[in-house]
């Protein structure tokens, strides 16, 4: 029973929700043994079908070469070899086979009587766990205060249930009233409840976990909220996992038992018609070969990508910008470099290194801005120049609106007001031309031009030395070192779009999924303050008087970019070229991106591209506004020049590391440590929901419905979705990230051997390790058998420098 | 120029086609491009409101108001004829107005959603069985006629609540609300019949037409089909359970007071249901945790105070009430999923919500209890269902006693040959 729930999704409530690898705590096992894992307990499908793969080869996403390789790596570790001929000829195997039998009673009474049995069980369950956890959607008072345990609320729900009204309740009520007279605790409970049961002893425990991952979402949000109860927004309780697992065993077998009667009899447990375990790991070594022949053809066309270079001027060092290393952002950068070659960009982790706790003006509670990994002390606030607090009075009666309009009266005259009013956004909503206009118009006139300023070195905020280091450090890990231009762009980014409980998920993963435009404008005041400089210069670090560094973000789903700051003349030259180029950019950018709509109009112009996008962000209808990360495959940490102008299709995300000034490893660990892990966190997320999106991903959007300010359900009654949508993932290929890391082999290996996830990730074959020699274009992949050449060209110059 | 009856023609008309070609698409699997199918939806939409606005703004000045007319009949059996018989009236015409206005916005709502759906063309077949249904409620001059639509309206409803085909749970709960329907069906076949026989002012029709109504209504009894309802995508959420579907009770007692006001225990009957229902609605509604089911019941207890307006006899207020009430909970379901977003957006909302006074924890045992029956639904369901399968396990031990002498027999058969 301990460590029961360890292998729960790994998910935060929705409001600080952020890219993780829901299925993090597999990671200690090697990828093909944890998707069976992860087939066994969550019953869901961890890997694309065969038939899938076979579509891919036959459309040639997947060539011969991949498959031969990925087949040939497979023969190469022994074992059953595999050839092309059973691999593309031979009946195509379905993920779903790697699913065990069910362990559960229900399932051997009759074909499909498991599913009605769950959603009685549900339809007990999921009331009770839903208002137990609410965060105040409801309108009533809290049923229990925060003294009770899980265990002890639900005793006193059940007991005001009457048992005559459902099949069952009364045998419920028996069994809580037999467990509270003998006063056991759950673990105890757990215990007798077992012993009824008719399974060999080794399989209690794959029993357990079976109806444990019956609502994995609830299970985990619970041992979630139970490990860090700050991490619900408003109410925290005492919880402990195992009195839910107590609760829903109890309801199991007290509903067994009622059904008894109607089936009279309980077939002995049922060993055919599923595959042995060897036959089930024949079945995920042909999958494996698969999912690796399809990484292989990405990495393929990655890095033939990579070698084929368009010839650009060298970057003049007029103006420099220090871009996220969002994938997203990779078009972005390619484009003004291909309009304007003469500035150079840098990818850097978008929070900067700042990380600090942040209260916006106007707003009441922090939030870290900072990946999830680091924990932030410091805090900064965002006041206003002229000390002025902004009144919350419409932000109050917008909350007593929600609540009363609920109600019976208030309910009644606030419908007939609402009525009137709502019926010119309804009728704006017919036309979204119309209504982005309209939009911009009233827009203009009520934003609040007040100029706020930044406290930096407040109470508990950054000391000038702590400031110091972190302009330094981002300059010299990622950025230009000493050799910095007159304009400095730090531009974050963020994504504005409505009606989706998943916007945190758009938003800059090393912000934690808020938007990076707080982070950018600290920096830049940091690195503007003439206290800091004078710091920096003392330390030997020397940063030209005439520098500015300047704040800006990009909006990812309305690509509008905003300049934070004012400028004064000579910057405000070369700024200008660069805001000209900028919009240039853009206009490729966005339709590159436009192309992936399905609903996009025909034949756009860039401008037109341009206000689809804008409309796609504010239309309240719109399920897609933006498509994330969607179809992201590698990580490549190295020196831009390396593969500057190649077109990468925003499939990359980008960190600049330069190996010349890395003499040991430091720089590149700094570089690593806060990019791969978020990288491939995101795209592990995506693989995940990708393959199987009703068991391991949210679904699809439309009937989701958001519960007690933690999660979304799927319709009126279901388990709290995990994972990202089918409207997220709809053209994501799953795969593992491939982690382009261009360095010496030494520090490569220091930095991903020396830490305990990397060291996981790498070795258990999460993602692929792919080295770039920073002196010729060679290319070499971690393998099982030690570092092997992947990709050599015909033409090298020079032997590689290990 | 145009003649009222020629236009009210070509309107059933043209809905009566379009949920023709939809059906035969889908029935002959042809597959069209995502922007021609979207197009198409928008057209038929946005035309449907402008035929219907003229029809308003026809009737309005040429004051036709009260005209009832035969548009050829069907179905002669020993003395009845199936007469397709039109009536325009206040309530019903302004209904359509607003029924096609909100349909409109609700198609351009759903277009982004389901591009790369496969369910796209069933879900605007399902959307157009429902503007056809409405239109022949809403225009209809006699109960045959009415109750063609009603019947298209409720499958309309069944449909796209177990629009996530592969989802078990919906697809119960649309059996679930068909046998609600079903229910209420039977009321107004026979509201029907006793039409034919017995008049119109008759008091047994106008109650089996009272009690036709309270199945779609979502009123006491047959309410609990309702917060189950919200299974399917949320524009069709918005369109059936905020706006359209769930006032067609209410909107056919509208456009017949000569039935039912009379009959005083009738409508003192009305008001105690509705009554009953608003304060059954409410007490539910506040303790759900969930956005989409509290907005279910929010709409209920709206609609039970139609009911209660209707009881009273203020019906030219129940019909102003009716379409306000219809534009809001439309509103707001389409916004149910930014809920997440408001809170944050808004900096006061979490504070606001940990310093409520009504969230201080329930320390009586019986306020308690109030509140987990009320969680769940005071058990109307369970009771109800309980019931019901009760009388389907009889049927369904018959069905199995066939099948295991049929299986019998057959095999009996094959070891013969």
């Amino acid at each position: 029973m301990k460590g029961i729930g360890e292998f729960l999704p790994f998910q935060n409530p929705l409001n600080t929700f952020v890219h993780n690898n829901p299925m993090q705590p597999f990671e200690r096992f090697a990828f093909p043994d944890a998707l069976l894992e992860i087939s066994k307990r969550y019953r869901a499908k961890s890997i694309w079908s065969e038939h899938r793969f076979r579509k891919m080869f036959q459309k040639g996403r997947i060539e011969a070469s991949d498959l031969r390789f990925a087949i040939e790596e497979h023969n190469r570790k022994g074992g059953r070899q595999l050839d092309e001929m059973e691999l593309i000829h031979t009946k195509p195997i379905d993920a779903g086979v790697l699913i065990p039998k069910s362990l559960r009673v229900a399932q051997r009474w009759e074909r499909g009587a498991l599913e009605p049995f769950n959603r009685r069980i549900h339809d007990l369950l999921i009331p009770f766990i839903s208002v137990l956890l609410d965060q105040g959607m409801s309108d009533t008072r809290a049923p229990f205060g925060k003294n009770f345990s899980l265990w002890g609320a639900f005793c006193l729900w059940v007991d005001a249930l009457p048992g005559a009204v459902q099949d069952g309740y009364s045998e419920i009520k028996k069994a809580v009233q037999y467990y509270k007279d003998l006063n056991l605790n759950s673990s105890q409970i757990i215990e007798a409840e077992l012993k009824q049961v008719d399974l060999p002893l080794e399989l209690h425990r794959d029993y357990l976990e079976e109806i444990l991952f019956d609502l994995p979402g609830w299970g985990g949000m619970i041992q979630r909220l139970a490990a860090v109860p700050e991490q619900a927004p408003i109410f925290s309780w005492d919880l402990d996992l195992l009195d839910w697992l107590a609760v829903r065993l109890l309801c199991e077998h007290s509903l067994h038992r009622a059904y008894i009667g109607i089936y009279k009899r309980l077939p002995e447990i049922d060993e055919k018609k599923r595959l042995s375990p060897e036959a089930k790991k024949a079945a995920l070594e042909r999958l494996m070969v698969w999912q690796a022949a399809s990484e292989r053809a990405i990495q393929r066309s990655l890095i033939s990508r990579m070698r084929t270079l368009p010839t650009l001027q060298e970057p003049q060092r007029e103006a420099q910008i220090l871009f996220c290393m969002d994938d997203r952002e990779e078009s972005l950068r390619r484009r003004l470099e291909l309009v304007a070659p003469e500035f150079e960009t840098f990818g850097v982790p978008g929070f900067f290194y700042v990380d600090m706790k942040f209260k916006g003006y106007g707003e009441r509670r922090r939030r870290n801005q900072c990946p999830p990994v680091v924990q932030p002390r410091r805090h900064v606030d965002e006041v206003a120049l002229d000390g002025s607090i902004p009144g919350t009075m419409r932000h109050t009666y917008a909350v007593q609106f929600y609540s009363a309009s609920r109600t019976e009266l208030r309910g009644l005259l606030l419908a007939l007001m609402g009525g009137l009013i709502t019926f010119v956004p309804m009728m704006l909503k017919a036309s979204p031309r119309l209504e982005l206009r309209l939009g911009k118009f009233l827009g203009s006139l009520l934003k609040s031009k007040r100029k706020t300023k930044f406290i930096l070195n407040g109470e508990n905020g950054f000391s000038l030395t702590e400031q110091a280091d972190i302009v330094r450090s981002l300059l010299v890990n990622h950025g230009p070192g000493q050799k910095l231009a007159k304009v400095v762009v730090i531009l974050g980014h963020g994504s504005t779009m409505t009606n989706n409980p998943f916007r945190q998920a758009y938003g800059c993963g090393a912000c934690g999924g808020n938007h990076g435009a707080p982070n950018s404008r600290a920096f830049c005041e940091m690195a503007n303050d003439a206290n800091v400089r004078a710091i920096l210069k003392s330390r030997g670090f020397l940063i030209p008087d005439e520098t500015v560094f300047v704040s800006a973000t990009h909006d990812t789903c309305s690509d509008e970019i905003e300049l934070k700051s004012d400028l004064s003349p000579p910057s405000a030259a070369i700024w200008a070229s660069l805001k000209e180029a900028l919009d240039e950019a853009r206009k490729g950018h966005v339709m590159e991106r436009m192309r992936w709509f399905a609903d996009a109009p025909a034949n756009l112009s860039p401008e037109r591209a341009l206000e689809h996008a804008i409309i796609r962000s504010r239309d309240l209808a719109q399920p897609r506004p933006e498509y994330g990360h969607s179809r992201v495959a590698a990580c490549i940490v190295g020196r831009r020049s390396r593969y500057r102008g190649a077109d990468l299709d925003r499939r990359a995300f980008l960190v600049s590391y330069d190996p010349a000034i890395d003499f040991d490893g430091t720089v590149l660990e700094q570089s690593v440590m806060g990019t791969v892990p978020v990288a491939a966190n995101i795209a592990l997320d995506y693989y995940f929901s990708t393959v199987d999106t009703n068991r391991l991903g949210a679904g699809s959007k439309l009937p989701l419905n958001v519960t007690s300010l933690l999660g979304v359900m799927t319709g009126s009654k279901s388990d709290l979705r995990f994972g990202l949508a089918t409207q997220m993932t709809e053209i994501h290929e799953p795969l593992r990230p491939s982690m382009i890391v261009e360095a010496t082999r030494e520090n490569v290996e220091k930095v991903f051997f020396g830490n305990d996830r990397l060291k996981r990730l790498t070795v258990g074959k999460w993602i692929h390790l792919i080295r770039l020699d920073p002196d010729s274009d060679y290319y070499e992949q971690y393998t099982a058998c030690g570092w092997q050449e992947v990709f050599p060209t015909k033409n090298r110059v020079g032997r590689a420098n290990v | 120029m145009f003649d009222v009856q020629n236009l009210v023609a070509f309107i059933v008309l043209s809905h009566f086609l379009t949920v023709l070609i939809a059906g035969s698409c889908i029935f002959f699997g042809v597959k069209l491009g995502e922007r021609a199918v979207l197009r198409w939806a928008m057209t038929t939409a946005s035309s449907h409101v402008l035929l219907k606005a003229i029809l308003f703004a026809l009737c309005w000045q040429g004051g036709h108001w009260g005209q009832v007319f035969d548009l050829g009949s069907w179905l002669h059996i020993h003395g009845y004829s199936l007469d397709f018989r039109f009536a325009l009236d206040i309530p019903g015409t302004s209904f359509l107005l607003l029924s096609s206005f909100i349909l409109l916005v609700i198609t351009r709502f759903s277009l982004p959603s389901f591009v790369k759906d496969p369910g796209r063309d069933r879900f605007f077949f399902v959307l157009s069985l429902l503007g056809f249904g409405v239109t022949l409620i809403s225009l209809s001059g006699n109960l045959d006629v009415h109750c063609i639509g009603w019947e298209l309206t409720g499958l309309a409803s069944v449909f796209l609540i177990s629009f996530f085909r592969h989802n078990p749970r919906a697809v119960e709960n649309s059996f679930r609300a068909l046998i609600y329907y079903r229910m209420g069906d039977v009321g107004m076949l026979a509201a029907t019949a006793v039409s034919h026989h017995h008049g119109s002012a008759h008091w047994l029709g106008a109650s089996l037409l009272v009690f036709g109504t309270l199945a779609k209504s979502a009123q006491l009894p047959f309410s609990p089909w309702l917060p189950r309802a919200v299974e399917g995508p949320t524009a069709s959420s918005a369109a059936f359970y905020g706006g359209v579907a769930i006032h067609l009770g209410v909107i056919t007692l509208l456009r017949r007071p000569e039935i039912w006001m009379d009959v005083s225990a009738l409508r003192i009957a009305m008001g105690i249901l509705g009554l009953a229902t608003l304060l059954f609605a409410v007490s539910v509604g506040r303790s759900r945790p969930d956005a989409k089911t509290h907005l279910a019941y929010a709409s209920m207890a709206g609609v039970s105070l139609l009911y209660i307006e209707l009881s009273l006899g203020w019906l030219n207020i129940a019909l102003v009430h009716l379409c306000l009430h219809a534009f809001f909970r439309t509103w707001q379901f389409l916004r149910a999923s930014s809920l997440l977003q408001d809170f944050q957006e808004n900096p006061v909302a979490y504070d606001w919500l940990k310093n409520r006074t009504e969230r201080e924890p329930i320390r009586s045992a019986w306020r308690r209890k109030f509140l987990i029956w009320s969680v769940h639904g005071f058990f109307v369901d369970a009771i109800q269902i309980r019931l019901t399968s009760r009388i389907l396990n009889f049927f369904l031990t018959i069905v199995r006693w066939e099948e295991s002498i049929s299986s019998e027999l057959s095999f009996r058969m094959r070891g013969k040959r």
